[in-house]
């Protein structure tokens, strides 16, 4: 039965890696979301619920029309509304008269989950299938490391776009990498195409800008906008420590001395907020703190419109960032495709921030 | 004023609503400035305010940079051909800072958007605008004044002879418009219904787009909605404290954007873009098409001048990029 999931950033080539490894040699790749991706989600969705939740719809209905029969549905921990959405998706779906199975990974049902994964690893048995899962989370840390290097290097590149191009390569790079041994020369490969293909500006000041907020928002380039791209087109240096790392890496979770942003993040938020509210509440709140002292300019927020955790941390943001002297910037993400309302706000940023580490001198 | 040997910039701000030049001098004087309004063409609007312009100048000064700013900067910055084109906020500080350099907190309230700028030592540190609803903002009350047949001029004035402000919701248009309905159908007077949108208005600008910010005098009060009267009475209502509209409160944008040229000026080397001031007799046309490529339909839009293609956008992928 093909298989397929809907599209989550750069999450979307893990995720391939996983099924590959489990040797289903029947799954459809989502395609990028575009408008209409946006336009499938809301047409079928309440008109209140969250923007992620219309646009994983709208990839979902997508990979079904593309042939898919049994869907990953997303499953998120982080006791927000998503957390519930899969269960509405399967009624949804069935309303709209497709035919399909949504396989539900909840990590807190142990029993489905088992079951569920069982159901995809039809191919391999548990050994398999558990050395598949490594290989992902393997390259998770890969994938996240082109993400990153790629928001360093387009901010300084000569050639506007070379970057990219390089990320696209490497990204499709790691997903075909096959073997262990190979797998593990990925980080000197990734280092050194980057280093040998992207000529960068060596004397450029670039300012830092974190970006935190809710995953998809943070994640997915369509909802938000290709932000951190807007942000390397005006010279700015960006990362976001939300990844899935934390999640599927077992190997990383298993090393108790692995310090973690969130943890970190966590307890510094501890003064605004003691206790979980959802969501990246204080993760939110703490990474303005982290970012800080790590000697960034800036950070940005991003929240989907009705998006109830996040708005929350946009209530105490602006304390935080008024007792730590470091300035924050909010912005709501929807449906909506004009830019210059977004494109306006970060140049602004940028220029409050290229103001302030110059103490207002040069412009 | 107008003196050969000085140097002068050109600052144009285009709006949703309204179309605004400003030239300075090399001391930051403004010397001429032009209000006029968008109606939803900004090509035509720039080339009949940079006309407007050249007439009360009375010859063609010679421009030693230029600036674009306003939501329109991008399309504006091709066709009077900027040296510089910076976004608005950025623009309105400047202006503001140049007016009074103690300021602390800007608030503008244009025709879509409404800002809050705070302002400390002479440094933007924080800025908010309004987040996903123009609530509030000068299309609004432009709208309503057509409504009720009130000159959009004589709102203010109308809304400072009233002294029982009628309560308005003021969170969303659609609500306010509604209770203004019902309140002029229980027999309100409408001067009581003008006062109590603007305190509706008010409200929401400070719950909304002033929400957590430390808002602390000198206060300046610009855009085109300063021209309301009632919404300075209003401010100073809520805030306790004095508003100060700026005489060219209209234009500020323009001036900010001017004063960013001759910033530019004082950097680049070589002459400016600035195209000349025929730009009113330049045939501009804009044309658009739907990109197949893929299931984003991206519009792209083609600037062309006389036929000669100078700028294309619009495509998310960029591979139909055309700038410079």
């Amino acid at each position: 039965m093909p298989l397929s999931f809907p599209y989550v950033g750069t999450f979307t080539y893990v995720f391939e890696s996983i099924a590959r490894g489990m040797k289903r040699d029947d799954i459809i790749v989502p395609d990028e979301p575009t408008y209409r991706t946006k336009q499938l989600g809301s047409q079928h969705s309440s008109e209140f619920v969250c923007t992620p939740f219309k646009m994983l719809l709208g990839s979902i209905i997508e990979v079904i029309e593309k042939g898919a029969y049994e869907i990953v549905a997303t499953v998120f921990v982080d006791y927000c509304r998503l957390g519930y959405y899969s269960p509405l998706y399967r009624i949804i779906l069935e309303d709209l008269g497709y035919d399909f199975d949504l396989i539900n990974l909840d990590w807190f049902n142990k029993v489905e989950f088992f079951t569920s994964f069982k159901k995809l690893a039809c191919n391999v048995n548990a050994v398999q299938a558990f050395q598949a899962f490594r290989v992902g989370w393997i390259k998770n840390r890969y994938i996240d490391k082109i993400d990153k290097t790629l928001y360093s290097y387009g901010a300084v590149e000569i050639e506007k776009g070379a970057s990219y191009k390089v990320a696209h390569k490497l990204y499709r790079q790691v997903v075909e990498t096959e073997g262990m041994k190979n797998i593990r020369m990925l980080p000197e490969i990734i280092r050194k195409t980057f280093d040998d293909e992207v000529e960068i500006d060596t004397e450029a000041r670039p300012l830092k800008v974190g970006v935190v907020g809710e995953l998809y928002a943070v994640v997915e380039p369509a909802i938000n906008l290709d932000i951190m791209r807007r942000l390397n087109d005006i010279g700015v240096i960006t990362e976001t420590p939300i990844t899935f790392t934390r999640w599927i890496d077992l190997g990383q979770r298993m090393n108790p001395f692995k310090k973690w942003h969130y943890k970190a993040c966590i307890k510094h938020a501890k003064p605004y907020v003691r206790y979980p509210l959802g969501g990246k509440t204080r993760e939110s709140l703490g990474a303005v703190i982290e970012y800080k002292e790590k000697g960034w300019d800036g950070v940005i927020h991003l929240y989907p419109f009705t998006c109830m955790p996040e708005i929350i941390s946009r209530s105490i943001l602006p304390q935080v960032s008024r007792e730590h002297d470091m300035p924050v910037l909010s912005l709501v993400l929807d449906e909506h495709t004009g830019e210059a309302g977004i494109q306006t706000r970060l140049e602004a940023f940028v220029d409050l921030l290229e103001r302030k580490r110059n103490d207002g001198n040069v412009f | 004023m107008i003196n050969s040997k000085d140097k002068y910039f050109l600052g144009v701000d285009v709006g949703s609503i309204s179309t605004n030049l400003a030239v300075i001098n090399n001391s930051k004087e403004l010397i001429k400035s032009v209000y006029i309004r968008t109606e939803g063409k900004p090509v035509d609007s720039v080339q009949k305010g940079i006309k407007l312009m050249r007439d009360q100048l009375g010859e063609e000064l010679a421009i030693t940079g230029a600036g674009s700013t306003g939501s329109a900067r991008k399309l504006t910055g091709v066709i009077i051909g900027a040296d510089i084109v910076k976004n608005e906020i950025t623009a309105h500080a400047l202006a503001s800072l140049h007016y009074n350099p103690d300021v602390q907190t800007v608030i503008e309230i244009g025709g879509q958007d409404s800002k809050i700028i705070i302002i400390r030592n002479g440094i933007v540190v924080d800025f908010a605008m309004n987040t996903v609803c123009a609530a509030g903002t000068g299309s609004f009350l432009d709208m309503q004044a057509n409504r009720l047949e009130i000159p959009i001029e004589k709102f203010g004035e109308l809304a400072l002879q009233s002294d029982n402000a009628v309560s308005i919701a003021g969170r969303c248009t659609v609500f306010a418009e509604s209770d203004m309905i019902h309140k002029q159908q229980l027999g309100h007077p409408t001067k009581d219904i003008v006062k109590g949108l603007c305190e509706a208005l008010g409200r929401n600008y400070l719950n909304n787009v002033g929400k957590g910010k430390d808002i602390r005098t000198p206060i300046m009060f610009q855009g085109g909605v300063a021209a309301n009267i009632g919404m300075k009475e209003t401010f100073e209502k809520y805030l306790e404290q004095e508003i100060i509209i700026p005489e060219n409160y209209a234009v500020m944008g323009a001036i900010g954007s001017a004063i960013l040229a001759q910033e530019d000026a004082a950097k680049r080397p070589g002459k400016s873009n600035f195209q000349s001031w025929d730009i009113s007799e330049m045939d501009f046309q804009t044309s658009g098409f739907e990109c197949d490529g893929c299931s984003n339909i991206c519009e792209i839009v083609e600037i062309r001048r006389d036929d000669t293609l100078i700028a294309r956008w619009g495509s998310r992928c960029r591979k139909w990029d055309l700038i410079d």
